[in-house]
This record gives C-alpha cells, sequence and structure tokens, in this order.
C-alpha cells in the first residue's frame, strides 16, 4: 500500500514570513562581492511581492544570484529565498531570453557524451589557448575558467558491464553527467566503497538531473528529464533498492528538492529516498553494519562543504568517516562558497565575480596547505584547483582506496 | 561511544556541542538556519541589572550569588559559571580571538549611540575605558554609524572634547560586511593606518565594529602600529561583524573537534521512547526524516529565534511542547516597549532541575533532554544584561551532562 505523501510546498508564494532581519544577506556571497547585486531580501521576497502582476520584469541582477542556497539557508522564517529566485529566473528568461553561454554550458549533457566519445580530440582542445579565447568570444565561456576533461570510458559503459553482487542491501546509484562523462573514477570509487559495505548497487536508466538548467529557470527542460528519472527511480524502489544513492550534492538538491518544489512535478516517494552517499553510510554504520578495514593511508587533507551538501541538511558525514582510516587527517575549511556555482563561474560575465567569492576558500587551502582537498561537489573541486593549484578529489576516492581488499 | 545531538546553532548550542564533544561524546548540531551571530554585539553580558529598579552591579559573580532560586545562574551555581568563562577564553583564543573579564568586574563599552554599557566579557578590540578616547573616526560608505553622535555622547559622558574624522574605504553602496571585507584588505589597513597617522598620531581612536571578520586583532595592531595610537571597536547596528567573528569562531572550533553540523533542517518532534528521547524528528523543507541520539540538548533561543513561539494569547515551545514558566495574573508584555521592567514573555521559558532537564509537573519530560541559553524561563536576559553569559554556562552544563560526564 502505498503511503500518503503530501504535495510538495510552492515556494514562489511563501514570501510573506520574511520579518526582514537581513540575515540572508549577511550570508550571500555575491552581495559582499559586489554591489550590482541588491542581496537575496530585495531580490528575492521584497521583489517577489511585486511579480506576477504586470509589474515590469527585473533588470539582468537576477542572474548574478549564483544559486547557492546560502540565503535559504540562513533564513530563520524558513523562506525559501532561493527557489523564489530560481522562478524570478524563470520569469526573466521568457521576456528577455537567455545568453549564450548559460544555453551552452546549462546543456553541457548534450555534449559531454561526444566530448568523451572523441576525448583524444576533445580533452587536449579545451587546453588550446585560441580555441578558449574563441569560445570566450563566440559563447562566451570564460577563457581563463576551469573546464573538465573527458574521460577515456565513460561511467555508463562501466555500469553496463559491471555485476554488482547480491547483499543485503541494495541501492539505485545516480551518478550524474559529469561522473559519467568526465570522472567515471569517482563513480567506480562509489561503487567499491558501497559494495564492500555490503550493499548491492544497481544502475536505474537516468539522465540529467537538470541542476544547471533549473539554475538558470529552464524549468521546462528539466521537467522532462526529471519525469523520467523519477519513473525509474520510482520503478528501482519497486525492486527492492532502499535508497536513492546521489555522489553529487547539486544532483541531490535538484532530485529531492527541486524536482517538486521548483518543477511542480507532484508528490513521488523519491524525494525523501534521495540521500547523498556520506549519510547513506552514516545510517549504515548507526544501525552497526558498516564493517570496513582500513589500510594505513598517510594523507593530510582538508574537507571543503558544498553549499548545496549544506542546502540537503544532513551536514557533512564524511569527515568523520575519513578520519576513522589510520593516518588521514582531516580539517574542515569552512571558509565559505568556493563561488564556481554550477555554471555561474564559467561564463565570462561572471567567473572574475566566481573567483572573488572563492578568495576565501583558496586563502585558507594555501594556509593550510593540504596534500588534497575533498568535496562532494565536482564544481567545488574544479574551481579549487583552478584557484589553488592543490588537488581536489571526491572523499570516496580516499575512501576507496584504502579499503583492505 | 554517547551520540549527542545539539539542538539550535548559536552561543548555547555551539558551546554545549563543544563541550559535549571535549568530553568525549560523538556530537551532532542542527539548525534551522545560522544563529543570531549578526544581532549579538560580540560583548558577552553576564549579569548587570538583578532587579527591575536596583542599580547596576560592579561585580557579576558576587551577585549571581545573591539570585533567586528559579534563575538559570542559582540552578548551576556561580562555579560553574567561572569555568564556562575560562573554558570559553581558552578556546576562542585558539581561533585568535582575546576575551578580557574575570566576571568580578564590569567593562564599560561604548555603543554607536554613544552611550556606555555594562558588559562581563569583552572582546579585546572593544577593550579600551571610553574615557581614554581622543577621536571617533566613521568609515564611508558605511551608513549605521554617525561619528558625530558618538563623539556628541561621549563628549557628555566623559567632559572632554572629542573630535571626529571619516575615512573613506570604498564608493557605493556596501553593508557591514562588505565593508569589513574591503578593509581588511593589506593595502587598505595600511590606508587607513597612514590616514590616521596625518590626523590622529598618538591618539586613542574609536571606530564602528568593521575590522575583518578573522585576525581583527592582527589588523588592529598593524593599523595601531602605522598611527602609534590605540584603535577601539564600537558595536553598532546588525549585520554585526563582532557576533559572526564569534560565530565563525566556535564554528570552526567544534567542527575541528569532530562536531558535525547540519543546517537548513528543523527539529520538528520527539522520538519518544517512554521518558526516554530516542532522538528527535527533523524536517528540511517538507520531507521528514529521523535523527537518532542517547541525549539531547536543546538550545533554540526564545521568540527570536523560534525557541519559543507566539500563538494566539500563549506561548509554546514548538519542537517537545514543553511545559513555559509564566507568572500568573501577568500580562505577557508591558504597555512601554522599552519599559524598565522588561516584559513578563521575555523571562517566560522552560522550567527545569538542577540538571537543566525540563520538567514537567515537577519531573523530568525525558531523563535525557536537557535545555540551554535563552530558552530557559526564570529570567529576562535583555532586561537583566544576562543573555551571553547565561548562554555560556548553562550551555557549559548541559553539553558535559549530555555527554554523560560529570558537571
Amino acid at each position: 500500500m502505498k503511503r500518503f505523501i503530501p504535495e510538495p510546498r510552492r515556494p514562489e508564494t511563501l514570501f510573506d514570513p520574511c520579518i526582514k532581519c537581513t540575515i540572508c544577506v549577511s550570508a550571500c556571497p555575491v552581495a559582499q562581492t559586489t554591489a550590482t547585486f541588491p542581496g537575496p531580501k530585495q531580490a528575492g521576497p521584497d521583489a517577489q511581492r511585486f511579480r506576477g502582476r504586470g509589474e515590469p520584469v527585473e533588470g539582468p541582477w537576477i542572474n548574478l544570484c549564483s544559486g547557492c542556497y546560502r540565503c535559504q539557508v540562513a533564513c530563520p522564517a524558513d523562506v525559501p529565498i532561493a527557489e523564489i529566485n530560481l522562478f524570478a529566473k524563470q520569469r526573466y528568461a521568457a521576456e528577455k531570453g537567455r545568453d549564450v553561454a548559460t544555453e551552452l554550458l546549462t546543456h553541457a549533457h548534450w555534449f559531454n557524451p561526444w566530448g568523451q566519445r572523441f576525448h583524444w580530440f576533445a580533452t587536449p582542445l579545451l587546453r588550446m589557448k585560441w580555441a578558449r579565447w574563441l569560445a570566450e568570444k563566440l559563447f562566451g565561456v570564460d577563457r581563463r575558467a576551469p573546464l573538465p576533461t573527458f574521460a577515456r570510458e565513460s561511467f555508463r559503459t562501466f555500469a553496463r558491464r559491471h555485476e554488482s553482487p547480491r547483499a543485503k542491501h541494495k541501492v539505485a546509484y545516480f551518478y550524474g553527467c559529469f561522473t559519467d562523462s568526465n570522472a567515471p573514477e569517482v563513480g567506480r570509487a562509489v561503487v567499491k566503497v558501497l559494495e564492500a559495505a555490503g550493499v548491492e548497487v544497481i544502475f536505474p536508466v537516468q539522465q540529467c538531473c537538470g541542476a544547471a538548467l533549473i539554475g538558470a529557470g529552464n524549468f521546462d527542460r528539466a521537467r522532462r528529464q526529471d519525469a523520467a528519472n523519477l519513473a525509474a527511480f520510482e520503478q528501482a524502489l519497486d525492486q527492492g533498492a532502499e535508497a536513492i544513492v546521489v555522489g553529487s550534492p547539486s544532483c541531490a538538491l535538484a532530485l529531492s528538492h527541486e524536482t517538486g518544489e521548483v518543477l511542480g512535478l507532484g508528490h513521488s516517494a523519491v524525494y525523501s529516498r534521495v540521500v547523498d552517499l556520506f549519510t547513506y553510510l552514516h545510517r549504515l554504520d548507526e544501525a552497526g553494519e558498516l564493517n570496513l578495514k582500513w589500510k594505513e593511508t598517510p594523507l593530510h587533507a582538508a574537507y571543503h562543504e558544498a553549499c548545496h551538501l549544506t542546502a540537503l541538511g544532513f551536514g557533512a558525514h564524511a569527515p568523520a568517516l575519513l578520519r576513522r582510516i589510520p593516518g588521514v587527517q582531516v580539517r574542515v575549511l569552512d571558509a565559505g562558497c568556493c563561488g564556481l556555482a554550477g555554471t555561474y563561474g564559467l561564463k565570462h560575465k561572471t567567473a572574475d565575480l566566481a573567483r572573488q567569492i572563492g578568495a576565501g576558500v583558496a586563502r585558507r587551502v594555501a594556509e593550510w596547505r593540504p596534500d588534497v582537498v575533498l568535496s562532494e561537489c565536482e564544481g567545488c573541486r574544479m574551481q579549487i584547483e583552478h584557484l589553488t593549484g592543490v588537488p581536489a578529489k571526491h572523499p570516496a576516492e580516499v575512501l576507496a582506496d584504502a579499503l583492505v581488499e | 561511544m554517547r551520540r549527542v545531538l545539539v539542538i539550535g546553532g548559536g552561543l548555547a548550542g555551539l558551546t554545549a556541542a563543544i563541550e559535549a564533544r571535549e568530553a568525549g561524546a560523538e556530537v551532532a548540531l542542527l539548525q534551522a538556519g545560522q544563529g543570531v551571530h549578526h544581532l549579538f554585539s560580540g560583548c558577552i553580558d553576564l549579569l548587570a541589572y538583578p532587579q527591575p529598579d536596583g542599580p547596576a552591579v560592579e561585580n557579576p559573580l558576587e551577585a549571581i550569588a545573591r539570585l533567586a532560586p528559579e534563575h538559570p545562574y542559582a540552578k548551576i551555581g556561580g562555579d560553574a559559571v567561572v569555568r564556562a568563562m575560562v573554558g570559553f577564553q581558552r578556546r576562542v583564543t585558539e581561533h585568535g580571538l582575546t576575551y578580557l573579564g574575570d566576571g568580578r568586574h564590569q567593562y564599560r563599552v561604548l555603543t554607536a549611540m554613544g552611550t556606555l554599557r555594562l558588559t562581563g566579557l569583552t572582546p579585546l578590540t572593544m577593550a579600551v575605558d571610553p574615557a581614554q578616547i581622543d577621536v571617533v573616526c566613521s568609515i564611508g560608505p558605511y551608513r549605521n554609524f554617525s561619528a558625530g553622535l558618538v563623539a556628541d555622547g561621549l563628549s557628555r559622558l566623559t567632559k572632554k572634547n572629542v573630535r571626529t574624522l571619516a575615512f573613506e574605504v570604498a564608493q557605493g553602496e556596501l553593508d557591514a560586511m562588505g565593508l569589513a571585507a574591503k578593509l581588511a584588505e593589506p593595502a587598505e589597513s595600511a590606508r587607513f593606518g597612514d590616514f590616521l597617522a596625518r590626523e590622529a598620531r598618538g591618539l586613542t581612536v574609536a571606530i564602528p565594529a568593521l575590522l575583518g571578520l578573522e585576525n581583527a586583532e592582527e589588523q588592529k595592531r598593524s593599523i595601531e602600529s602605522r598611527f602609534g595610537g590605540v584603535l577601539v571597536e564600537v558595536p553598532g547596528l546588525p549585520p554585526s561583524i563582532p557576533g559572526l567573528r564569534l560565530m565563525h569562531a566556535l564554528r570552526r572550533i567544534a567542527l575541528d573537534r569532530g562536531v558535525r553540523i547540519a543546517q537548513n533542517v528543523r527539529a520538528v518532534g520527539a522520538l519518544d521512547g517512554g521518558g526516554v528521547l530516542r532522538g528527535v524528528k527533523v524536517r528540511v523543507a517538507d520531507l521528514e526524516r529521523e535523527e537518532t541520539a542517547d541525549a539531547v540538548v536543546l538550545a533554540t533561543g526564545h521568540l527570536v529565534t523560534g525557541g519559543v513561539v507566539s500563538t494566539r494569547g500563549a506561548l509554546r515551545e514548538p519542537v517537545f511542547d514543553l511545559p513555559l514558566s509564566f507568572p500568573a495574573g501577568e500580562s505577557f508584555f508591558r504597555s512601554r516597549f522599552l519599559d524598565r521592567a522588561g516584559h513578563p514573555a521575555l523571562s517566560c521559558g522552560v522550567i527545569v532541575d538542577s540538571s537543566l532537564r525540563p520538567l514537567r509537573d515537577q519531573s523530568p519530560v525525558y531523563e535525557n533532554l536537557f535545555a540551554c541559553g535563552d530558552i530557559l524561563g526564570g529570567f529576562d536576559p535583555y532586561r537583566e544584561r544576562s543573555g551571553g553569559g547565561v548562554a555560556l554556562s548553562t550551555a557549559t552544563v548541559a553539553g558535559r551532562l549530555a555527554a554523560g560526564v560529570a558537571r
């Protein structure tokens, strides 16, 4: 029997509880960096009162919101400020259109598989100065911004031939576009850790979670993708999967909150089953079922909590687990947003701003000089490598390497 | 390992989490928002006005020993207050914050209104006798500080002629956060130091509290070395940089010790194990889930932060529906906003035993639930000027008891 699941809330209607305390403004990395953005209070709940009644649409400043969710997290009155801004972006784009860079980067999931297939050509191309100069002039993709490399073998190909052994627990793994085309080693590490923990991993058919599209206010396109994802995940739950385990926080946020609240795809059992990898491992541990054996791994790591991981409300479970590995030292950076915010740090218009936002993270990494920076979010990893030159990894990669086989 | 769940990320919540962790527990701190440190001056008030009509006390610890038994200080005792203070001062030093005070004296801190306030523990950047101040300098384009108003008030108080100066760090509009970040740039700090060397060499200069979120003391010293005088921060309107500075330091102390901090998550109910809490029900947006623990510390604050909510004609504790103390026959609010006797609603809070366990009909509601900070009944933090001290000291006790060690 299906449990009653209430309809998701509608963020665009929830501006009234704002008590004008401005705590969101003090939490906004953009407002602290530039005076050209009016800040989350004015852009969100204040402006929302005037939207949708034939009032003229706002200025392009709405696109300066990077979608980090820090305002929404900080709000003591539960105003979904970041989501209100998403609706405002949608409205702005519907009237004024989107620039080429936004269209291109939010559809990366179309080009990525091709880039991966022709990785021997695409990867070096994206490292060529003239190509990047051209991409900036033609498409508005910042020529200094960090871009990923393409993998020799996609994660999808690995997953197709991979048989996960039967086990007591079973989860569906949502790996996401970046892991698929650009970092399959992260996906393989996630699978290795889960299997070592006694979990069978299945790979439901999946499309891009649409986080970047939602961030640009392109709800229609994202809705199609996530409707298909929901159907596939509901089927996986019916087949006995306990959870939809997600490696990337932004994908998890899109699949558990934005799909219902922003895209309005109605109620689904999926939302409450979407969980980030380390929260899932923590739950196994609390049940006394996480029995992993570690080998000595000398590593001095800094952990960066992605803004979207914070927004998920589980907190970061990775540092505690990493600290169990003998030899691993982890310190949590807690130095704010890295600035990349999906496509924000890649677009020429906002890339400089993104680098300024990330200066606090860069400063602390430079101060601590760790061997590696760990973060679940691929955007943060790219940006931190770009800003500091220190290699960045998914924490699952450290776990996978430290497992005694 | 004993698992402790702390609900609330303000001064009390962070302190309880750190204490429980230092006592050997595995600690998770859940917070709905990010605390209201941006409303907090950065000074830790211990106790200034125990009686509505009485004079200010000059020795907080001595006054604490004479409080009525329902006051939270009285429940935990003066020694616990001293231990909490010392523990706090020791910890924040790790992150470059020096707090002065021993609980036996009051500091007088200049305010942005040009008045003086009493406080028990004060950040180094504010710990200067206001009578020493020669000059008040505004930092443009910060709008929430009038050097004229402050200098005028100060001149009246100290009977000396206090001058004003104006320094510009940026053009256009920037709030306190943006300005503090700008002024923290080494080149800007140096320029400010050189400006003071020209205009106020060797003098004591009060400025709005806009030194950096990090390394404020180092910044103060480097500016002072350029003009050979003394710099004093004046706390003012939100967002308060000294309050946020303290939050950043406490967060990093908690994270360094291995506390897990989960934000954006609101506790909404008990997981009742029959007189014992198994944990709490929590909500993120509209998704519910459970967090289990061996002990829970409730540090959700008061009306401002949702620890106590007002409904028509009543006040309520929304997570566990705990009984609240309320003097019978009184109305919640007095007619004058700044009434010297305070508003009864603000001293209404959770009733606890000497182990800080919330009570219903004189017995603990749950034997493993502890409450601390503003949510406690029996005191009015605003009228008494005791909020910071009560938060620190009750959190220290609650954190240790939740971790299963002696207070």
